[in-house]
């Protein structure tokens, strides 16, 4: 697994400085002030924004309807722990039809969330018994919703897939002319990079490369500089 | 398991998401609402679901304060990720709420309870739905193999329709319980309708068997003749993989090639169209060549047959007159025609006669598992388990020997690019058993089984038909046939299974078609 563990490393630590503002709909009183974040990139929302909701909800007269028919309702850490475990259940299914994910004990499952690289190394496997089948990705575009389908790491021929194969054949008609930018972490990966290297180092803790395809931000100088 | 919900009533209907599609029923279930909205103890309700509600019984139900109505719609979707089919569902109040996900597992019958206490947050959770993007309850799909590969183990188990075993095995945990008609084999259904008619006014029947399994088999009492084989393909597509004709006067009258007919008294050659039996010499009509072929002028797929439906499919009979076409005795013929619900299509050939006689018997369908019209043999590949064959003479007739396929052009032992081998001109090749072809492009597969000992082996050279099926033109190649047999000019040749068939003696044959599909 990851060799590149200076890669790794600068992951694991990587932030997204974040803006939360309350609804206009929401606002009783004077809009209170925004609240600026760093949220660590590899986590999820509902664990890191008790302190946000507890200040904004001061501001709020009345309990609004949460959007259920939106968002996955997580009442606590239980609920983000089992998004957490599926997900990276799922990622074993593609990458070894679930032999190391079911050849653990449950207290491995449960202590993945606090013990996480021993752990994530026997997942990150790639051995001639335990080859790595698909790789487990999924591309945003759009607001909502997400991209996945079967892929595998190298052609019948034996040729490693590139970044480029692996979009090419979720998104075949992408323009062509350099129009949208394809971020993994936050970075924009080389097209030729191996979709194997990129799953081994690059993934989130959930075992998923989580892939976003943007616009070209515009040359102009828009409004927000 | 949509055709039987239509049956049922039951509101399954199928859902498309752009490239991929999903089952989805919605449904009202009434649970006991002073055990509702409680945390996550123990239930002593089990979810009733309740499809004869109408609208006044619901809203009653919803006055009634022990009642609470919940409005539940299921989806199935197959996850690649896994290779199973996963049910997602949601439910709402009846004022729009969604449950909480305590509420649901407060839901879960009694006896999923213990398990669902251990280990709930990776059996039952709410996850978002793959295609649509919103949240939704799912049962988690990590052990589905485990528990369908044990379903499978049992005696009958899978056999019928994974999708429905699975359902039914889970569906209950959600208050989804399958009713056991989905569990019931799908009756074949034989319909009959008047074809034609004769030239002497009598009418011609055309019978269709439909095994609930998007396979159709069509056949005219005319000559028993097989008029359509509608089967798959590896993408669900139906075709007609049978040559024929539109109508009886477009060609099924004559029939020069023998499409699709019952072939009798005796199939393929004898020699000069003589032969003898017990010290008795028997002249028989020379139709073809010098020879005798197919049976004469007239043979069964000439002749009219009585025929009737029967309880798993049609019965055809046809006497054949003593003398007639030269053949000694009067003989007695069942032929019984069966669509299996695995897409087979089991041909039973019976017949007696009141003198000692030659008898052999095939059927005579021409196949293009690419469909009908398809024109060449191009993408079949052909693989036929026979060491042997019986080399012919320069008037097609056997020469009686006995000779080894390997090093001509007569192996098929190994898959065999059947277009490509086409030059090999129609041979007799005697073996056992099995044959399979298949065709790449449509990934139509055909197996071939029968207790005869011989297969004849025609690929169309003589075919010219412009008047085909829905304006097809049949030519050279267009399609090919196996007939199972017995070997030509048996009567002549001592050596051959003997092809003699005494009074107080059944001659007997079983063939069968097996459609199948390779993805």
């Amino acid at each position: 697994m990851g060799d590149d563990r200076a890669i790794l490393r600068e992951n694991w630590d990587g932030r997204i400085p974040v803006c939360f503002s309350l609804a206009e709909d929401e606002i009783e009183q004077e809009k209170p002030e925004n609240v600026f974040a760093h949220v660590p990139r590899q986590s999820y929302f509902p664990l890191v924004t008790e302190k946000v909701s507890k200040y904004f909800s001061q501001h709020v007269d009345k309990e609004k309807e949460f959007p259920e028919s939106e968002l996955l309702h997580c009442p606590g850490r239980e609920a983000v722990e089992s998004v957490f475990m599926s997900t990276v259940k799922e990622a074993d299914a593609l990458k070894h039809r679930s032999s190391i994910i079911n050849s653990m004990q449950k207290k491995d499952h449960k202590n993945m969330f606090d013990q996480f690289w021993p752990i994530n190394k026997k997942l990150m496997e790639n051995t001639d018994e335990e080859s790595i089948k698909y790789i487990p990705f999924r591309i945003y575009q759009s607001e909502t919703g997400f991209i996945q389908k079967l892929f595998r790491p190298f052609s019948e021929e034996g040729q490693e897939h590139t970044l480029d194969d692996l979009i090419k054949h979720v998104l075949p008609d992408l323009d062509e002319d350099g129009n949208k930018r394809v971020l993994i972490q936050g970075i924009e990966v080389p097209g030729e990079t191996p979709i194997l290297w990129l799953s081994e180092h690059l993934s989130y803790p959930d075992n998923f490369l989580h892939i976003c395809v943007v616009n070209q931000p515009s040359m102009t100088i828009s409004d927000h500089w | 398991m949509l055709a039987c919900s239509d049956v049922l009533d039951d509101l399954w209907e199928i859902r498309y998401f752009e490239t991929e599609c999903y089952l989805s029923k919605k449904t009202i279930i009434n649970v006991n609402r002073n055990k509702f909205q409680s945390e996550s103890e123990s239930r002593n309700e089990v979810l009733q679901e309740d499809t004869s509600l109408s609208n006044d019984e619901a809203t009653e139900m919803y006055n009634n304060t022990d009642c609470q109505i919940l409005s539940v719609e299921y989806h199935v979707l197959y996850s690649e990720s896994y290779s199973v089919p996963v049910l997602y569902f949601n439910c709402h109040l009846p004022d729009g709420r969604l449950l909480t996900l305590n509420e649901i597992w407060s839901q879960v019958p009694l006896n999923y309870q213990e398990r669902l206490q251990q280990d709930r947050w990776t059996f039952l959770t709410q996850v978002e739905h793959p295609y649509l993007g919103r949240p939704f309850y799912q049962l988690h799909p990590c052990h589905t193999d485990k528990l369908m590969a044990m379903v499978a183990k049992v005696p009958g188990g899978v056999a019928r329709n994974y999708v429905i075993s699975w359902l039914s095995s889970v569906g209950p945990v959600v208050g989804l319980n399958l009713r056991p008609e989905y569990g019931i084999p799908e009756k074949m259904a034989v319909t009959k309708e008047k074809y034609a008619t004769t030239a002497d006014g009598k009418d011609i029947n055309v019978y269709t068997l439909r095994n609930g399994r998007q396979s159709e088999v069509r056949l005219i009492d005319w000559g028993a003749i097989i008029t359509h084989i509608r089967v798959p393909d590896k993408n669900g597509q139906i075709d007609d993989i049978t040559l024929g004709y539109d109508t009886f006067k477009d060609g099924y009258d004559t029939n020069p090639f023998y499409f699709g007919g019952i072939i009798g008294r005796y199939t393929n050659r004898i020699a000069r169209g003589e032969f003898r039996l017990d010290d008795q010499t028997y002249n028989l009509t020379v139709n073809n060549g010098g020879n005798l072929l197919h049976g004469g002028n007239r043979g069964f797929d000439k002749r009219l047959w009585e025929s009737e439906i029967t309880q798993d499919g049609v019965m055809m009979r046809y006497t054949s007159a003593d003398g007639e076409e030269g053949f000694p005795g009067e003989a007695r013929v069942n032929v019984h025609f069966r669509l299996t619900a695995e897409n087979e299509l089991v041909i039973d050939f019976k017949a007696t006669c009141t003198k000692p006689t030659v008898i052999n018997l095939t059927s005579h369908p021409y196949f293009n598992l690419a469909g009908h019209a398809a024109g060449s043999l191009e993408g079949h590949t052909i693989r036929m388990d026979a060491e042997n064959y019986t080399p012919l003479n320069e008037n097609s007739i056997p020469t009686g020997e006995i000779a080894r396929v390997k090093g001509t052009a007569f192996d098929l032992t190994t898959d065999t690019d059947f277009a490509q081998r086409l030059p090999a001109v129609p041979g007799n090749v005697g073996f056992d058993h099995n044959f399979v072809v298949y065709h790449a492009g449509t990934g139509r597969q055909m197996d071939v089984y029968s207790t005869e000992p011989g297969v004849q082996v025609y690929t169309a050279y003589y075919v010219d038909a412009p008047k085909g099926k829905g304006g097809a033109k049949y030519g050279q190649w267009s399609g090919f046939c196996l007939e199972a047999q017995h070997y030509p000019d048996s009567p002549n040749n001592p050596t051959f299974p003997s092809t003699t068939v005494r009074p107080g003696e059944t001659y007997k044959q079983t063939t069968k078609y097996a459609f199948s599909v390779i993805r």
